[in-house]
């Protein structure tokens, strides 16, 4: 009877939770923002693609704060000398939080794929100027080119599955990284570059992301009520 | 006596430090890395131009770990509600290394404006196959374009000083934030965004260019 009571009360809490943060409006800022309201039914499914996007980003930050902390010792070693021991912790930080970022990419691609999506948005998506925009915000063509590629037909589950499809990219990078840092091996140079290559071109990507969405859903009214 | 006595310990242990520098062939390894290559026979300038890049690359990836680490309080502050004394901490952080960052960039541009160009790293500039290189390493055309419309000219001076306008610019934009966030305001999302593209801009645009030194063979950069 106590055991069921408290399932009871788990279960209440986690509705009450989903409640509070779909009245909230919670809203990842940085990374893909306002990407949930491609997704329509509201409820349960498109408070965890919220929530996802914004568990997503901050491991995502999280990961390439360390990343670029690793490569500020790297950069130093050549006037003060290598300290592996400090070089594996952050290191090691930077793949936790990558892992959970790869984690949460993941489960947003299964709920997405799940999900049907708010035609709303999608016409929005469909009818935006992609170009007048990039010239108002002076986006990098290259990659903005490749968010266009998938918003303009619509294809969100599209934009997630490479999110987490880079995240994956990113994560082997740094487990190559850390079989050189294991053994006191200093890290090729180029696969450093090309890590902090995916790593700037996917926040770009989640970034330009987030600012179409916010653009969209900031200035047409009821599109993700 | 004593004094003449300390100044020569003092001149024999400069000397030694200089001698050290040169055996290590010391080189920043993430950002603009080998660009002294393009200057001078060696000496004291080549060897400030060094340490310039060096601790520059060093104050910037540590100024944008902390702004990520902003962004990351911003983004979770959804979740997590806002703690803006943390808010403010990061800030500041970011901030005073983003100054010394700029600090550092103009020396460097004022050391390479006084020295004179390595004429065989100019050539190699001058020759490099900038394309085939870009399509090799997979580089969006946006900033590949920027630098490499620099280097083709052997132009490594105007190179350092639009390291120094990007540093400039990325600071301008820290101080807006900051006054938003000491009055525990939170600050304008369009601000927050171009921040962080001007600090990746600037990354991968002294990461192309360090790519590109670093094809110039070190025998020839002494």
């Amino acid at each position: 009877m106590v055991k069921q009571n408290k399932k009871l009360m788990i279960k209440i809490f986690i509705v009450f939770f989903f409640i509070i943060a779909i009245e909230k409006g919670i809203d990842a800022l940085i990374i893909a923002n306002r990407g949930d309201c491609a997704f329509g039914g509201g409820g349960e499914k498109e408070g965890s693609i919220k929530s996802y996007i914004i568990e997503g980003a901050g491991y995502f930050l999280s990961s390439y704060s360390d990343t670029l902390l690793f490569l500020n010792k790297i950069e130093m070693s050549e006037l003060i000398g290598v300290d592996y021991k400090e070089l594996r912790a952050i290191l090691y930080r930077a793949i936790e939080n990558m892992e959970k970022a790869r984690d949460a990419y993941s489960n947003l691609k299964q709920m997405a794929d799940n999900t049907p999506y708010n035609q709303a948005m999608i016409d929005q998506l469909l009818s935006f100027d992609y170009a007048g925009f990039q010239n108002e915000k002076v986006l990098n063509n290259t990659i903005f080119k490749t968010v266009e590629s998938y918003l303009s037909k619509g294809d969100v589950r599209g934009f997630f599955t490479l999110l987490l499809s880079n995240s994956e990219q990113i994560l082997n990078k740094l487990y190559t990284i850390k079989a050189w840092v294991d053994t006191d091996t200093f890290p090729g140079l180029s696969t450093l570059w090309r890590v902090n290559q995916v790593f700037s071109e996917t926040m770009f990507f989640g970034q330009y992301g987030a600012e179409v969405f916010y653009e969209i859903t900031g200035t047409t009214k009821n599109v993700c009520d | 006596m004593n004094k003449q006595n300390k100044k020569s310990i003092l001149k024999v242990i400069i000397c030694i430090c200089v001698l050290v520098c040169i055996n290590i062939m010391s080189f920043a390894l993430i950002m603009g890395n080998r660009g002294e290559c393009a200057f001078g026979e060696g000496g004291e300038k080549g060897i400030s131009i060094k340490s310039y890049i060096i601790e520059g690359a060093g104050y910037f990836l540590s100024s944008y770990s902390d702004m990520l680490l902003f962004l990351n309080r911003v983004e979770m502050s959804e979740l997590n509600g806002i703690d803006y004394n943390e808010m403010r901490d990061l800030l500041n952080k970011a901030i005073e290394k983003m100054e010394k960052t700029k600090d550092t960039y103009y020396h460097l541009t004022q050391t390479a404006e006084f020295t004179v160009y390595n004429r065989a790293m100019i050539f190699h500039l001058l020759s490099f196959d900038y394309q085939g290189f870009q399509k090799e390493r997979g580089f969006g055309n946006t900033i590949f374009k920027e630098v490499a419309s620099y280097l083709r000219k052997g132009d490594v001076r105007g190179f350092f000083a639009i390291l120094l306008a990007y540093t400039d610019d990325i600071l301008r934009k820290l101080y807006i934030v900051k006054e938003s966030v000491d009055v525990d305001k939170f600050p304008d999302l369009s601000t927050l965004w171009r921040i962080n593209q001007g600090f990746s801009k600037t990354l991968l645009y002294g990461q192309i260019a360090a790519e590109i030194f670093s094809t110039f063979l070190s025998q020839n950069c002494k």
